[in-house]
């Protein structure tokens, strides 16, 4: 178990690297270079610019400086903004993006398990059909006009819910029910037919011969098999959502890392675009870390395969 | 019941009645059609597919505007005759640009899944043919880049190509392909045990005309299926990049750029945001509908 | 003898797309207390579907649509859910084909046998361990201190299948249903646990079904074999008039279809021609007539009535008739 771990936190510093190895690469590969695109820099970023970076180094120096200060955790200063290091931008931006991004990721859950559950326990009858079909909605339909059309109807109209900014929990409904749509039809699918797929398995059998009733059988032997792949995408969809952050917290004027991502995609702020790529490359690799580990725990065959090696 | 001799006479055995297939034999594509056939919604998905396809094609050449006649005179209007659904702030007509909306955002959807679908094709392919170390190093390679956020990626790609159709079908096809490689090569690792492959091997098929001619046939099942839920994530991305700015340029617009236009004015002109949403919507409908329901079709094991 | 089990006419039906496959049509026997009776037949001749049947667990859209099951003196068939979960597990336990399949791969067998004692014998804690050890000692798994925690994938198939008949025993069924048990399994731990299931028989008391399409593992555990054909029983009786003097074409069909040590060389394995007829529109007369080197015309047209040949055999074939044809190896009974 503990040399597992070990693998996959090896594995994920790996992943890292690379990613910070080819973002750095691909925006070097910018004809003419990000940092003088622009045909009038402001001198003073100019400047600063010129000494943080020591654009006249060779590039394999600049790799290094900038690997070696992102090991340190500075990702350096911003390119649009003078004074602000992407740094601070990251601190003010991502603890709000993980309050939306952490309750989004429960709502979906707890929303999406039971209902799958329940639409594979009574399937192709009205509870299914009408879980299945809100479901088709969910998958359907993009954040972005869930978002925009969440906020016409209970914002704009029926003003339940303000339509902008963050702040008390009323300013998180919104924009997770929007962010929550995706996940959670995602799960309520994906259960539906992995616990379709354990009904049909043999072992539920010998469970009932044993006299077990069927609630027993549900309970003890479907629902551990069947939430299996609920966890091996929970990665996935954490990416998900990450992405959804980007359009429903510009959406709905959340001052979260997603609106300040997209904002530096717009202003071409290339050095945030690069240090926020790369801080959620590392936080979705220590995700998936933690729901690889939690798998191993939970199925115990995963263990078997280590231990033969 | 009376009994009479004739009735305890020999009759020779009828091994061709017994030898006979009771059921008529249907074929894979047939009983995956006629079950295609018997989904309701997966055949509403088609048709509705179709239509988008048709007004997409043909649409915009009916159409009296263009996609970038700006009429300054009229802007923000509400439908009327001469607009059937209103003008946007240039004053250029919505139905024509969501037709032409139609063309871009299918055009992308379904050449980036024609593209994720060669490539992973060939790789997965390969992969699984091959087996050992080949599979091994490949599908290490696939695992690295599953575990990096691919959308990070395109929007970094995009960032870098500038916005435009060609350069979002580039990053679509270069970031998309892992789940299409993965299944081909599952699918390639379970079919090459069968004794049909080892069958064309002893009468001296290549590699090659057994990867096109048995293992991808075999394989198509899985593979339409994955192809065709391709189709709405790749509209989905280019909807999203669109809508953050990174799509093709203007005065084109996909439906994600209409949608990104609109949020300005969205509260006084709200239906400008309505209808890219619902063709949006409606076109990811009619592919996951299709999707699932070719899924259902010919997922062998719900054979019955 | 004492009637442990008696089934009379049971029919059970499966609803598809196609049509009603009637499955099993019609199939009487019974088991005697602490007696292995094997029921013997193809695939798809119903054997299954009738274990199934008396465990009330058809799968859907399966039903048993007529028919009394009577066990123990209670018909199975009028139990309700909650009823028919007591005698599960405890009453009447059952083992499956494939222990690969048939154990929970995510819970530890201790778990899965400590299930049954907790549902039905209310041991919990250190008895329900010492019993489950007890259990494992019994099918003879080596040190079962060390196996009681591990999880199903680090047994052997032949170790899966002995934790299978731990579990089903568990709490001393009256009844044990075997649904082909061997099939799975190598040809040597084959013999073993058939071999196992002999020993538990003589000393549990308890009273066995065997399915199988193998009339070689017959021989070694079952006292009497039921014959089953196309749904129906075709033959019935002792291990040793099945073996020694069968009287249904098809059952002669199955013992030539089994090699056998004392085997000459004049005697080949032969198979039997041609396919089962599809049970959603089942022949009117005997199902067995299309594959039968014998058949006559009446045998296309009426269904064979059964003939009792002695208290035990009882086979329903129409050259029992005092009209057919003379055949060296059919001793009539009684007219039919």
């Amino acid at each position: 178990m503990g040399s597992y771990i070990l693998k996959r936190l090896v594995s994920g510093v790996l992943v890292v690297l690379i990613v910070a190895t080819a973002t750095f690469m691909l925006m070097r590969s910018i004809p003419g270079g990000p940092f003088r695109r622009e045909k009038a820099l402001p001198a003073a970023i100019q400047r600063n610019i010129e000494a943080r970076y020591k654009l006249n180094d060779p590039l394999w120096k600049q790799y290094l400086d900038y690997m070696k200060n992102m090991l340190r955790g500075d990702f350096g200063p911003s390119f649009k903004y003078i004074g602000r290091s992407v740094n601070s931008i990251i601190e003010d931006g991502f603890p709000v993006s993980a309050v939306l991004g952490g309750v989004t990721i429960i709502f979906s859950l707890v929303v999406g398990i039971p209902a799958g559950i329940i639409s594979a326990l009574n399937q192709n009858k009205w509870q299914d059909n009408l879980a299945m079909g809100i479901a088709i909605v969910g998958v359907s339909v993009p954040s972005f006009v869930m978002a925009t059309l969440l906020m016409y109807v209970f914002a704009v109209k029926l003003r339940w819910f303000p339509a902008a900014m963050w702040g008390t929990p009323r300013h998180v409904v919104l924009p997770m029910l929007a962010l929550s749509a995706f996940p959670t039809a995602f799960f309520a699918r994906l259960m539906r037919s992995s616990t379709l797929d354990v009904l049909s398995q043999d072992y539920i059998r010998t469970a009932r011969s044993k006299g077990l009733s069927w609630a027993a059988v549900v309970y003890k032997h479907v629902l551990k098999n069947s939430v299996l792949p609920i966890i091996t995408y929970l990665g996935p969809q954490a990416a998900a959502i990450l992405t959804g952050s980007f359009v429903v917290e510009s959406i709905f004027a959340i001052p979260g890392l997603g609106r300040y991502y997209v904002t530096s995609i717009y202003n071409r702020d290339y050095t945030t675009i690069m240090g926020v790529t790369i801080f959620y490359c590392i936080i979705l690799v220590a995700l998936n870390l933690l729901v690889d580990i939690a798998y191993s725990w939970l199925d115990p065959r995963i263990k078997l395969t280590e231990a033969k090696e | 019941m009376e009994y009479s001799p004739e009735l305890f006479q020999q009759v020779p055995k009828d091994i061709a009645s017994a030898e006979a297939i009771v059921r008529p034999s249907v074929t894979y594509w047939q009983d995956a059609w006629r079950r295609l056939k018997q989904n309701k919604m997966a055949m509403v998905g088609l048709w509705t597919i179709a239509a988008i396809l048709l007004i997409a094609i043909f649409g915009p050449m009916v159409s009296p505007y263009s996609y970038s006649d700006q009429d300054l005179a009229s802007q923000n209007q509400g439908p009327s005759r001469a607009h059937w659904l209103g003008t946007d702030d240039l004053g250029r007509d919505m139905l024509t640009r969501l037709m032409y909306g139609a063309r871009i955002s299918l055009t992308v959807g379904i050449m980036a899944s024609v593209l994720n679908l060669t490539v992973g094709v060939i790789y997965g392919g390969i992969s699984g043919y091959y087996g050992g170390r080949v599979d091994n190093i490949m599908m290490r390679i696939v695992e690295i880049l599953t575990a990096i956020p691919m959308l990070l990626y395109v929007i970094l790609l995009m960032v870098i190509l500038e916005p435009g159709l060609q350069n979002i079908l580039i990053a679509l096809g270069v970031v998309y392909w892992l789940s299409m490689a993965r299944i081909v090569r599952g699918q390639v690792l379970s079919l090459k045990e069968q004794d049909f492959v080892l069958a064309a091997r002893t009468i001296g098929a290549s590699d090659w005309r057994i990867i096109l001619k048995h293992l991808v046939p075999n394989a198509m099942g899985p593979i339409i299926v994955t192809a065709t839920l391709n189709i709405p994530s790749a509209i989905f991305t280019e909807a999203f990049l669109s809508f953050i700015g990174l799509g093709v340029s203007a005065p084109m617009a996909s439906w994600g750029a209409l949608a990104s236009d609109a949020l300005q004015g969205f509260r006084t002109y709200p239906w400008q945001l309505f209808y890219p949403a619902i063709a949006i919507s409606i076109t990811m409908f009619a592919f996951n509908f299709l999707g699932d329901g070719l899924r259902d079709a010919l997922d062998p094991k719900q054979r019955k | 003898m004492d009637r442990l089990l008696e089934v009379t006419n049971l029919h059970t039906s499966f609803r598809t797309y196609a049509g009603v496959v009637q499955a099993v049509r019609g199939v009487s026997f019974h088991v005697n207390r602490g007696e292995a009776v094997a029921l013997v037949g193809e695939s798809g001749c119903g054997k299954s579907v009738t274990a199934l049947s008396i465990m009330q667990l058809v799968p859907p859209p399966g039903k048993v649509t007529e028919g009394c099951i009577a066990f123990d003196g209670k018909d199975l068939t009028a139990m309700t859910e909650r009823e028919m979960q007591h005698v599960r597990g405890n009453e009447i336990g059952m083992i499956f084909q494939d222990p690969m399949t048939s154990l929970n791969p995510v819970l530890s067998i201790k778990t899965q046998i400590v299930e049954s004692l907790r549902l039905h014998q209310n041991l919990r804690g250190e008895a329900a361990t010492h019993r489950a050890l007890e259990l494992l000692r019994m099918v003879g798994i080596p040190s079962p201190e060390r196996r009681l925690a591990a999880y199903p994938h680090q047994f052997s198939g032949g170790m899966r299948q002995r934790v299978m008949i731990a579990m089903a025993l568990a709490c001393s069924p009256k009844l044990l249903i075997a649904d082909e048990p061997t099939t799975a399994l190598d040809v040597t731990i084959q013999a073993q646990i058939i071999e196992l299931m002999k020993e538990l028989k003589e000393k549990l008391g308890m009273s066995i079904i065997l399915i199988t399409h193998d009339l070689g593992v017959v021989a070694g555990l079952a006292q009497r074999v039921v014959v089953m054909y196309a749904g129906k029983v075709a033959e019935q009786g002792t291990v040793d008039e099945i073996y020694k003097s069968p009287q249904h074409p098809y059952t002669w069909g199955l013992l030539k279809s089994v090699p056998r040590l004392d085997a000459t060389r004049k005697d080949k394995l032969v198979p039997i021609y041609g396919q089962p007829p599809d049970l959603i529109s089942p022949p009117q007369g005997c199902p067995f007539a299309p594959r039968c080197d014998w058949a006559m015309n009446i045998c296309k047209t009426a269904q064979p009535e059964f003939t009792t040949l002695s208290d035990t055999h009882q086979v329903a074939c129409w050259l029992q008739h005092s009209m057919a044809p003379a055949n060296p190896r059919v001793k009539r009974g009684g007219a039919a």
